[in-house]
């Protein structure tokens, strides 16, 4: 390729770093235990979303270039699994997105940046490796004076197929400290996680298994009555309070079923037939009399059987509900495939999908119900009532997450499983990080060390690059916990303490926030997960590097009619 | 190859619209010219893969992956999917068969958001986990040979396999229930000959499955047209595609086993075959959708191998237009603008080191050649004398990036026969409405 050629495909590289590196800001205010939070409005709709994470603000974009469909694709796919980490992967995507644009200005070659910025992580990555604490060591040398068992292990259920019948109590003195250390500023919402876990522990199996929580969230009252409680707890309207009146205090026994409840519906696969008519010569048979016949059929069912409780993953017909309410059947709708899963397991009851698949083998038995308290809201017309059901093997644990402002009952609940997964994962990998910058500032010094090793001057200078990124990162999270009145303000604090550190020694982190009066006890008290940072990080640079190295974009679909090609790139 | 084909039709339709019709005559010539010398023995350009080492297989398997920058793979994930790339290639070379042999069978299967490193392979067929299987269900099945029946039509209890035509029912018949009733039979036949697993490539109506299930069957539903084949290879079943008549005791299989496998943290079923035919699935794993699915499109098995009415100057003019077209294939290969060189001793390619940039890189494009101060070089789209390349004899080098044989060639012969049709085009027919 000549070089005239190679300057305009450079042009476009550049087109789609600058794109990501500019999607990047805006997440900016993210970073750190102090967020901003931003309102997204719908021009078009006029409906409004409150955020206060990446991943949501991404998600509610609506986002025209592919580069931006790749960042929401990787973003997504990183909250999916971990739930934590996606603000400081989308910061570090637009830091490196910078370091590369850079570097191509300077003229350094595809090959070279993809290799630098790899061999730079790498670096980073070995660093933090070998200073990351080891969770036994961290408890132990919390309370040393106290005598502890020296393998304290926490068993999980990573899934069903996992029993474990290693069950060691862990010091509920550990876990706090190790969950309080990794909240970044959710303690509230941390509190409920350790709630749960001491629920979970206490039901005698492994603690904090991650796939028995369940939250229920309720707007009305504010935050501090959230509480987590056993069991399944769930909203039922005030027509149905008379039923939990009558079942409270007896042995329950309980049906489940996937999909709607209703004449109409069919389970997922089935194609209904366009076009069928049906032709009889008896007047009697009409459309309104099938369903009625239908709901009969499913009350003689559900009667026969003695079911006191009807789970449905699906809509009820409102008919069949009301049939059932005077005969005290309790139903609730809208309930997640896995907490049927579960019931099934600890009642033995059968999940199906149609109601005339119901038999005795299929009813499950040991189920209680609790009222647990009374919601009115807007004088009578809109009352619910929470209660819990609960069926006796069962470790599900319900997180009910209460806030006045609607619009933020999505972030609290995201703060909730952001905390339940970091504490998961903290266990998982049996070690952490030490937070609060010292993991960047750790990384920054490992990048000026291996400079002077190498010969490659390419090399020296993405390492400069990347060591400057860290910088910038550092300095937002220092920005945004107010610490500093602007970011040349950090770099300053940050560069003076890099050079005033023994040649040899990790940064004392401590220095860093004691100028702004900041606890300096609590400071080094607050971890990061391993894995959540090495993935992000690692996520980043992934992207950038697929970016980079895409040199066209192709743009498919050209509507009908119109002969006119909007934008087409030619290879 | 995409780049040769359209560079031959371009250069060749600059040379006049006689010439046009001569030079794909003389093209399917240097074609067949081509595909000689490269099947012959006397082709330098081929290497002897020994199969005796595994070393080289993997090298083979990671050459190919390195020259896939999308994939986004470090050395060490590269190091582990090269292997996996060769065990998923050993396992399928059949042991203990005599007489004329063929290869076993590779499925690929790919997800999402893990890790590279809990990429693996797996002896047998591995499907996804049914909704309601529980370990107790595998453990009540016992050890021994399993009875398989397989369905490639829809057992949903509907009528869509008709098709989109207007039906009339009459007398009050309920044609859901009818259907649900002859599947009904079907689960009671299927039960009374004993069958285990029940598989089906589309969706089971819940009510079949619960009957099944009570009965102690296994039932796999949703399979997909893509693992259809796999399973008829390993079970040996035959695919029933009709509800309605009993099914004939030749379209069952056998598989000898069935267990839970995990790769990340994802669980999957795997089916083990009862015959000693080599089958394995190598599960492929990634951060990113979009390079895992760059990493399954370059994840295959290495296998080896393996006049003209025209005048003299349409001859020459072709030819040339022949050769720019594989040399321009060439410099396209150099992503960053670079010169490519061309040494006039063995004619391998040549590539300017970055960090000196008068002098070259110590070893040719693929690893063979050594630099040596006396070999000439000169860059590749200039004029040079013709000359006929020598022979590379007892050299220590191993070859550092190595292209598949067959695909290669394949290539070479489709680009060429695509620029003939393009270039023997007259008209083309467009359906305005």
């Amino acid at each position: 390729m000549s070089r005239a050629s190679v300057g305009s495909i450079g042009q476009r590289r550049h087109i789609a770093l600058q794109q990501l590196e500019a999607i990047a800001t805006t997440t900016h205010s993210f970073l750190g235990p102090h967020k901003r939070q931003k309102f997204i409005q719908d021009e078009d709709g006029g409906n409004a979303a409150l955020v206060s994470s990446s991943a949501r603000l991404l998600e509610n974009i609506e986002m025209d270039s592919s580069v931006a469909q790749l960042l929401n694709e990787t973003v997504q796919a990183h909250q999916k699994i971990l739930r934590s980490g996606t603000n400081t992967l989308v910061f570090l995507t637009g830091i490196w997105s910078r370091v590369a644009l850079d570097c191509l200005h300077r003229g350094f070659s595809v090959s070279h940046i993809k290799n630098a910025t790899t061999k730079g992580l790498e670096v980073c990555l070995e660093a933090c490796r070998r200073s990351a604490e080891i969770l036994e060591e961290m408890s132990s040398k919390k309370d040393s004076e106290e005598k502890l068992p020296k393998n304290i292990k926490l068993t999980l259920k990573h899934s069903r197929h996992f029993t474990s019948n290693d069950h060691q109590t862990v010091k509920s003195a550990d876990v706090s400290h190790v969950a309080h250390g990794i909240s970044h500023g959710c303690q509230d919402s941390m509190n409920l996680v350790l709630e749960a876990y001491k629920l979970q522990s206490g039901c005698k199996t492994s603690a904090l298994d991650i796939q028995k929580l369940v939250t229920c969230p309720v707007s009305g009252p504010s935050e501090k009555h959230s509480r987590v409680l056993h069991g399944y707890v769930v909203l039922v309207s005030a027509e149905q309070s008379s039923v939990i009146q009558h079942l409270q205090e007896q042995t329950l026994k309980m049906a489940l079923v996937t999909g709607d409840l209703s004449e109409e519906y069919r389970h997922v696969g089935y194609n209904r037939h366009a076009h069928i008519t049906h032709v009889t010569d008896r007047p009697d048979v009409t459309w309104e009399s099938r369903e009625e016949r239908w709901i009969e059929t499913a009350f003689k069912t559900l009667r026969n059987l003695s079911v006191d409780v009807l789970l449905v993953s699906g809509v009820v017909s409102v008919k069949l509900k009301d049939r059932c309410i005077p005969y005290n059947i309790l139903v609730v709708e809208g309930v997640r495939t896995d907490i049927l899963k579960d019931f099934s397991t600890s009642t033995g009851a059968v999940l199906v999908s149609y109601i005339t698949q119901l038999t005795e083998r299929c009813v499950g038995r040991g189920v209680k119900i609790r009222r647990w308290r009374e919601f009115s809201r807007h004088g009578g017309k809109n009352d619910s009532t929470a209660i819990s059901i609960t069926a006796a093997a069962t470790s599900l644990v319900t997180a009910v997450i209460t806030s006045s402002i609607r619009a933020e009952l999505q972030s609290l609940e995201d703060r909730f499983w952001s905390c339940a997964h970091r504490l998961h994962q903290a266990f998982t990998d049996g070690k952490l990080l030490r937070g609060a910058a010292a993991t960047e500032l750790l990384c920054i010094q490992q990048l000026y060390k291996s400079t002077p090793g190498m010969e490659n001057p390419h090399e020296k200078v993405v390492m400069q690059l990347m060591a400057d990124g860290w910088m910038d990162y550092i300095s937002t999270l220092m920005l945004n916990c107010g610490t500093v009145s602007c970011k040349a303000e950090a770099r300053t604090s940050v560069t003076r303490l890099l050079r005033l550190c023994e040649d040899g020694e990790p940064v004392c982190v401590k220095a860093l926030w004691a100028p702004a009066d900041v606890d300096t006890d609590s400071v080094t008290s607050v971890y990061d997960n391993v894995t959540v940072k090495f993935e992000a990080w690692r996520r980043a640079l992934d992207l950038v590097l697929l970016v980079l190295q895409s040199d066209t974009e192709i743009i498919t679909g050209v509507s009908e009619g119109e002969n006119v090609y909007k934008e087409f790139v030619f290879l | 190859m995409g780049i040769f084909t359209l560079r031959l039709i371009e250069s060749t339709q600059k040379l006049g619209l006689r010439t046009v019709a001569a030079a794909s005559k003389v093209y399917k010539h240097l074609l067949d010219e081509c595909n000689l010398y490269l099947k012959g023995d006397s082709c330098i350009c081929k290497v002897r893969v020994d199969f005796t080492s595994c070393d080289s297989l993997v090298a083979l398997a990671t050459s190919m992956l390195t020259s896939k920058p999308a994939c986004m793979l470090n050395s060490r994930e590269k190091q582990h999917i090269g292997s996996l790339i060769t065990q998923a290639f050993l396992y399928s070379i059949p042991c203990n068969s005599s007489g004329a042999t063929c290869f076993g069978r590779t499925v690929t299967i790919a997800i999402e958001s893990q890790s590279v490193s809990d990429a693996a392979v797996f002896p047998g067929l591995l499907v996804d986990v049914p909704e309601m299987l529980q370990p107790a269900d595998l453990k009540r099945l016992g050890s021994g040979p399993l009875k398989v029946v397989l369905f490639n039509t829809s057992l949903a209890g509907d009528i869509s396999e008709v098709g989109d035509v207007a039906l009339e029912v009459y007398g009050g018949v309920d044609p859901d229930f009818e259907v649900l009733r002859q599947l009904l039979r079907l689960g009671e036949h299927i039960v009374k000959n004993e069958a285990t697993l029940f598989a089906c490539q589309k969706v089971v109506h819940p009510v079949l499955q619960q009957y099944l299930r009570e009965h102690g069957v296994i039932v796999i539903e949703r399979l997909g047209l893509g693992l259809m084949d796999p399973f008829v290879q390993i079970t040996g079943a035959q695919a029933v595609a009709s509800l309605c008549s009993p099914v004939p005791p030749e379209a069952y299989g056998l598989i000898k086993g069935l267990s839970f496998q995990s790769c990340g943290s994802r669980e999957l079923l795997q089916l083990l075959p009862c015959k000693d035919f080599p089958f394995s699935t190598m599960v492929l794993c990634h951060r990113n959708e979009t390079m895992l699915e760059e990493l399954k499109s370059q994840s295959m098995v290495a296998k080896t191998a393996t006049s003209l009415g025209v005048s003299h100057s349409e001859f020459l003019m072709a030819s040339e237009v022949f050769c720019s077209s594989l040399r321009a294939v060439t410099l396209s290969l150099e992503h960053d603008g670079q010169d490519c060189l061309i040494d006039l001793t063995y004619a391998h390619r040549w590539v300017p080191d970055m960090d000196s940039p008068n002098s070259v890189k110590r070893a040719c494009g693929c690893g063979l050649v050594e630099d040596r101060s006396n070999l000439d070089k000169t860059p590749l789209n200039t004029a040079y004398h013709t000359f006929c390349p020598v022979s590379l004899e007892n050299t220590d080098n191993q070859p550092k990036i190595l292209d598949s044989f067959s695909a290669k060639l394949s290539a070479l012969n489709v680009a060429v026969e695509i620029a003939n049709l393009v270039l023997d085009l007259k008209y083309i027919i467009r359906d305005v409405n």
